[in-house]
């Protein structure tokens, strides 16, 4: 567990979700959801397709149908209405890329609720742009349609946009996919650097290896918590298996640790489990502090 | 100049000029938010449904702007609520709509054949019956289109680049949605005297595809459609005039010729060979400027030279992986 994380758990929780039952007419996708992000802390959600990851995400945006429950935000309930001190960067394949608008446009839309509402950019809100991209190291890309630049760039210039209005906590759908392996890495050390800055961070990703390497924090979802807690410890065969309702396997030797993400039927094999590690933490929707 | 000035001796013709420019600007205008919202079809189908309501309101003696008004922006309402729905996609639901609306229209006339000639002109355009109060409620209307949109410039872009994550930042999509369908209406309701309810579509759309097509830039991509939207407008009135053709004919005909110009130049501009970009700053900084000492054989010979050379860190790491090592020095 990193240092932001450990100071993270003392902490009270920035997002509470307390028995939340979510859905679309005819569908609950969760039912009963209790979770607790802190402050700072850096977690992955990862599950299948359809586990409700999604809607998850959006029912902390106060985008998805609240059925029962509650969830707060610093202490204030989400009544439907985005709150102010979240930051959202979609999946890349969603944008419309031949839309004709630079890079300081889209990161200027993320200052829309702190902005003059002036139909142009003030001095200091360009500035505050100039800076921004400078130091996510896309400065000289300002006047760049947003097509022509390279997949890395590209999810920098979205997470310019969600940083641009100082969130606490960042929201990421899938900010790895769609991207070559050695920008994924990119992305999640760029991500970590941002966490240690002490914005907290919750994203989704289909990959279980950059989450092992990178994230500090993983909570394993398929219509609830299957398990949460540090990867080394989370991502074991049996709790793997039992997200992706398929036999999945965890090779380790030493501290490296590698999950075979193609969901196969037959055996089910765990090499080297480190005998050093605590039982990971099971359960079935019940939060845990650690 | 002559050919310039000469119609403008005949108050029809001025009258025509000045409707057809703010006409075609404002149309123009409108039409990068529906390009970009790739809902082309809405300009097409709404001005159809406004036909309905024309003709309702004639039937009902109400005021023929308010009337056909509130029928236009009721119709966007309606098509934005049916859109929603996952299963109904916006052409379908502006398929239904629209054309449901329009039907009412022919139903009344047929009912009461006393109508037939006016609403002849509300399908094809009435340039030359525009009047000075028509002007008027143009102008009017033009001017606050182009205010609120000046407004809430920020608020329609957010919305028609990604309404799902605009929402989520704050920006009151749903009241936008409605503030956009309004002006929409208006608009059509305003032009339809000029270039007839076949042709409003192609003033709203043409101008601002062309400009799509010259240009990556949102802000120029208005300023071009405008420019051309207007420009269109008034050039169709002079080629109507001389070539006594109806002139929403005239208009959208130098509209397609415009796109077609701006298309040819963007087919020659794509063929000819890409310019190379000039390092910025930062990348210079990026730049390695060091001297090494390459070791090759090559047609028998092994020799060895120094030179300086400048390469990104991503050249030196794919040389790494692709090239042998450099042979020890014999």
């Amino acid at each position: 567990m990193t240092t932001a994380t450990s100071e993270a758990v003392l902490a009270t929780p920035l997002v509470h979700f307390s028995k939340v039952s979510c859905g679309y007419r005819n569908k609950i996708v969760f039912e009963d959801l209790t979770l607790r992000l802190f402050s700072k802390q850096f977690a992955g959600l990862v599950g299948p397709s359809g586990a409700g990851k999604s809607t998850l995400l959006k029912s902390i945006l106060g985008m998805a149908p609240l059925l029962s429950g509650s969830i707060s935000i610093s202490g204030k309930r989400v009544n439907g209405q985005p709150p102010a001190e979240v930051g959202y960067v979609p999946q890349i394949e969603t944008v419309d890329w031949d839309f004709p608008v630079t890079v300081e446009q889209v990161v200027a839309m993320g200052l829309y609720r702190k902005s003059t509402r002036l139909p142009w950019l003030t001095r200091p809100e360009r500035m505050l742009i100039g800076e921004l991209l400078e130091r996510l190291n896309i400065g000289h890309y300002v006047n760049r349609q947003i097509k022509r630049l390279s997949g890395g760039e590209q999810q920098r210039v979205f997470l310019a946009r969600a940083l641009i209005a100082d969130p606490k906590l960042l929201i990421l759908d899938e900010p790895t996919s769609g991207v070559d392996v050695k920008t994924q890495h990119a992305i999640l050390h760029l991500l970590g650097e941002i966490n240690r800055k002490g914005v907290t961070i919750l994203l989704t990703t289909h990959d279980l290896n950059a989450v092992a390497r990178h994230l500090p924090w993983v909570i394993c979802f398929n219509q609830k918590i299957i398990a949460q807690g540090p990867p080394e410890e989370v991502f074991t065969s049996k709790i793997l298996s039992r997200t992706y309702d398929s036999e999945m396997s965890v090779i380790r030797q030493g501290d490296v640790m590698m999950v075979d993400d193609s969901p196969h039927e037959g055996h089910h094999f765990e090499k080297h489990r480190h005998p050093s590690k605590k039982k990971p933490h099971e359960h079935d929707g019940a939060p845990h502090q650690h | 100049m002559n050919f310039i000035t000469a119609p403008l001796k005949y108050e029809f013709f001025v009258h025509g000029v000045l409707a057809a420019s703010l006409v075609g600007g404002i149309c123009a205008l409108i039409g990068v938010y529906i390009v970009l919202r790739r809902m082309s079809y809405i300009g097409h189908g709404l001005s159809h449904a406004v036909f309905g309501g024309a003709v309702v309101s004639t039937v009902m003696q109400w005021n023929f702007y308010l009337g056909a008004g509130a029928w236009g922006f009721l119709s966007v309402l309606l098509i934005n609520a049916v859109a929603r729905k996952k299963k109904v996609g916006a052409d379908a639901a502006i398929g239904v709509i629209t054309t449901a609306s329009f039907a009412v229209g022919v139903a009344i006339i047929s009912r009461y054949r006393k109508f037939t000639k006016s609403f002849e002109a509300t399908l094809f355009g009435n340039i030359l019956g525009v009047t000075s109060e028509d002007l008027w409620i143009i102008t009017i209307v033009v001017i606050l289109s182009a205010l609120l949109i000046f407004i809430f410039y920020r608020q329609f872009l957010f919305t028609t680049f990604d309404t799902e994550v605009a929402r989520i930042y704050g920006v009151p999509v749903d009241w936008v949605e409605r503030l956009f369908s309004l002006i929409l209406a208006s608009v059509i309701i305003v032009s339809m005297q000029v270039m007839g309810v076949t042709m409003i579509a192609a003033g709203i759309i043409m101008p601002a595809v062309t400009a799509r097509v010259l240009t990556d830039s949102f802000n120029k991509m208005v300023f071009l459609s405008v420019l051309i939207g207007t420009l269109c407008g008034s050039l169709g009135m002079y080629v109507s005039f001389y070539s006594d053709v109806s002139s929403g004919a005239t208009i959208v005909l130098v509209s397609a010729s415009f796109f077609l110009l701006a298309y040819l130049y963007q087919m020659v501009m794509e063929r000819r060979p890409p310019k190379k970009e000039a390092p910025s700053a930062q990348k210079k900084e990026e730049l390695q400027t060091h001297i090494h000492v390459h070791g090759q054989e090559h047609t028998g010979f092994y020799h060895v030279h120094e030179h300086v050379h400048t390469e990104t860190e991503d050249d030196a790491q794919k040389k790494s992986s692709t090239q042998m090592p450099p042979r020890k020095k014999p």
